[in-house]
């Protein structure tokens, strides 16, 4: 039997669930679809302190209906058809990936919208800064961002951070010093974790996992807004995955239909689609749905969607502190250096964000326990063996530099036909490869990172020869006013598709350098509204 | 699951090169269990005496302490790394033992586990022990 809405969302991360509340609130009939299952945060929790590797999907099981990409099996999930393996995971389940989100609430600058006007690459966004300011004072609301108003990050704000600012680690403020007199400018990073408690949640205790999961929710997941939505009305339906969004002659949704855990199948059919996978699914979804009036696949005339993939490849890089630093405690990351983002020499070298880790060097090295381990095997013991443990750990940092990765029509999302997911997906299937643009800003963030690892003053330090994933996938169903080049307009209403929208990174342009999360969330409610005037039309 | 331990010989132990303290040991435990001699010969090599005997199982089993094995300083190393790091090698993959009780976390003494709430800005200040 056929389930009815005025709004279908599918999808359940940050922009689903955002979109889902916005429109329950206005009292429309909402379904939220989502091929995941609820999650059990302290059974999570537990597999997440048991397992080995500790990787950002580490808390959570692994689902036969609708699996998700691990970091550590780059070619178990994804066909890889490029010369490089793209390693960005994501999660499908209630509350999708921000479960294991590093809880960074940054916006982009100003100038990351006007790229082909400013330096000549890329193309411009069909929006600028001013337009979605008043949006990302919502979604620092709406995620309870904690910032310091007093610092000027680039992007000009119009309202304050709802929250007092999460207080920088000892580690940030050993960097913050020793960079005193240099160009380079160590600033806190607006976080969605709570820096004192609200509602039911309690502020940021220090559990040292936000990637992947918070005990006790100081951080922001979208599984916040899923229960607001469902406590105003909405219906979520869980390992539930659309597989087929049926249109009719005049581009117009007419149904969507599933396929749920236990077999069964169905459609809903909803008066205006939201699709709010990710920049993986959105596509696969919407290419997966091909028929003989759409034959490459829904909001696809331009041939765009899937096209223009884009990640935030990253340099990482870590050393042995001179001097103590006290590392694995607090947040994963509390200040950033975020005055690279902005020069003016991005026709040529990318902008860079460096994140300063509070986690020590369990990114490159999997510490404190392999540091454990090779300090055992080198034949210490007893007191001589805690002293060194003790002394070593405590001086390890580390740090990532987040690179514009531009997009190319190159770097895709297909299908690869020959494998179908029990969901009835095609797997997808990703080309990818790092262009020299990418290739010149990792190396200038190594020579970056030298310079810097040299002012705070180590005894060592080391590079990842590889760019490292940054798990922000953006860029497959890009913004545009021009539907011969974009897959969505600027209200992310799809291009010949009057009542489907598409939220999410995949409908970025470009990417700049901010951790995606906080626009994700404001274009989502930027959609929200346009969202509900189709409704009304 | 075997004894093990009980067939180190003199021989093993001396070419091994523990000697002494692990002679002795073993002198005082030969007749207990091959749990509970793996057990002390840990407490002996991690200076703890309170170690988790479920740990301790899952430790000789990736040690191959279930069969039979040649007492060397390089099983005595990896006996710490183990207790450390709470991890061990299980048929040639590394796994995750216990991590919550790795002895690395007392030893270190200003950092604690992950998903294990702390106090709110503590991670400002430099540890008290410090």
């Amino acid at each position: 039997m056929d389930l009815q809405a005025d709004i279908l969302v599918i999808g359940s991360g940050v922009a689903g669930a955002l979109v889902a509340c916005g429109a329950a609130r206005k009292g429309a009939k909402v379904i939220i679809m989502e091929a995941g299952p609820e999650v059990d945060r302290a059974a999570s929790v537990q597999q997440y302190q048991g397992a080995f590797p500790k990787t950002p999907e580490s808390a959570y099981a692994q689902s036969a209906f609708a699996p998700h990409p691990e970091t550590d099996k780059p070619y178990g999930f994804y066909a890889q058809k490029g010369p490089h393996p793209f390693g960005s995971t994501y999660l499908r389940q209630v509350g999708g990936t921000t479960w294991h989100w590093l809880g960074s609430a940054i916006r982009l600058v100003p100038d990351d919208f006007r790229m082909r006007s400013l330096f000549g690459l890329a193309v411009d966004w069909p929006i600028s800064y001013a337009d979605l300011e008043p949006w990302y004072c919502r979604a620092e609301q709406e995620l309870g961002v904690a910032g310091d108003n007093a610092d000027d990050l680039g992007s000009p704000r119009s309202a304050p951070y709802p929250f007092p600012p999460i207080a920088q680690s000892y580690l940030d403020l050993a960097w913050r010093d020793a960079l005193q007199a240099s160009d380079y400018k160590v600033r806190p990073t607006p976080q969605a974790r709570l820096s004192k408690p609200s509602g039911d949640r309690p502020s940021c205790h220090g559990s040292a996992s936000c990637i992947p999961i918070c005990p006790i929710q100081a951080k922001y997941d979208a599984t916040i807004h899923v229960a607001r939505a469902r406590s105003l009305g909405a219906r979520l339906l869980t390992d539930t995955c659309a597989n087929f969004v049926e249109c009719g002659q005049d581009g117009c949704v007419e149904a969507v239909k599933f396929k749920r855990s236990d077999g069964s199948t169905g459609r809903v059919v909803a008066r205006v689609v939201v699709i709010a996978a990710n920049g993986v699914e959105t596509p696969r979804l919407l290419l997966a749905s091909a028929a003989e009036a759409f034959p490459a696949g829904v909001a696809n005339r331009s041939d765009q969607l899937g096209r223009n993939l884009m990640d935030h490849p990253i340099q990482l890089s870590w050393a042995l502190a001179r001097r103590q630093v006290w590392p694995y405690r607090g947040p994963g990351a509390t200040s950033g250096i975020e005055n690279f983002r902005d020069l003016q020499d991005r026709a040529e070298n990318s902008a860079l964000r460096f994140e300063i880790g509070n986690d020590g060097w369990s990114w490159p090295k999997g510490a404190p326990e392999s540091t454990a381990r090779e300090l055992a095997m080198s034949g210490l013991r007893g007191k001589t063996l805690d002293a060194a443990l003790r002394d070593q750990t405590s001086r390890h940092i580390r740090v990532a530099a987040l690179t514009e990765q531009l997009p190319l029509a190159s770097n895709r999302v297909t299908l690869d036909s020959t494998q179908v997911e029990k969901t009835g997906l095609p797997r997808p299937a990703i080309f990818y490869q790092l262009d020299p643009y990418i290739e010149r800003a990792l190396a200038n963030a190594r020579r970056r990172h030298e310079d810097l690892f040299a002012r705070v003053g180590v005894e060592a330090f080391w590079h990842k020869d590889a760019a490292q994933a940054a798990g922000h996938i953006m860029g497959t169903a890009r913004m545009g006013d021009d539907p011969a080049t974009s897959v969505v307009d600027r209200n992310l209403r799809a291009h010949g598709h009057s009542n489907l929208f598409l939220v999410g990174a995949s409908v970025f342009p470009t990417g700049g350098t901010a951790n995606p999360t906080l626009t994700i969330a404001a274009l989502a409610l930027r959609a929200a509204d346009a969202a509900l005037s189709a409704l009304k039309a | 699951m075997r004894a093990m331990i009980h067939e180190v010989s003199r021989r093993t132990l001396l070419i091994g090169g523990v000697l002494a303290p692990w002679m002795t040991f073993r002198a005082a435990v030969a007749k207990t269990s091959p749990l509970a001699d793996f057990l002390r010969l840990s407490a002996k090599l991690t200076g703890r005496a309170r170690l988790s005997v479920e740990t301790a199982t899952i430790y000789m089993r990736g040690l191959g302490l279930d069969r039979k094995v040649k007492y060397s300083d390089r099983l005595a190393r990896r006996i710490v790394a183990d207790w450390y790091s709470g991890q061990t090698v299980e048929r040639g993959r590394m796994i995750c033992v216990d991590y919550t009780g790795a002895l690395m976390w007392d030893a270190m003494g200003f950092a604690w586990p992950g998903g294990v709430p702390g106090e709110a800005g503590s991670w400002a200040l430099a540890p008290t022990k410090e």
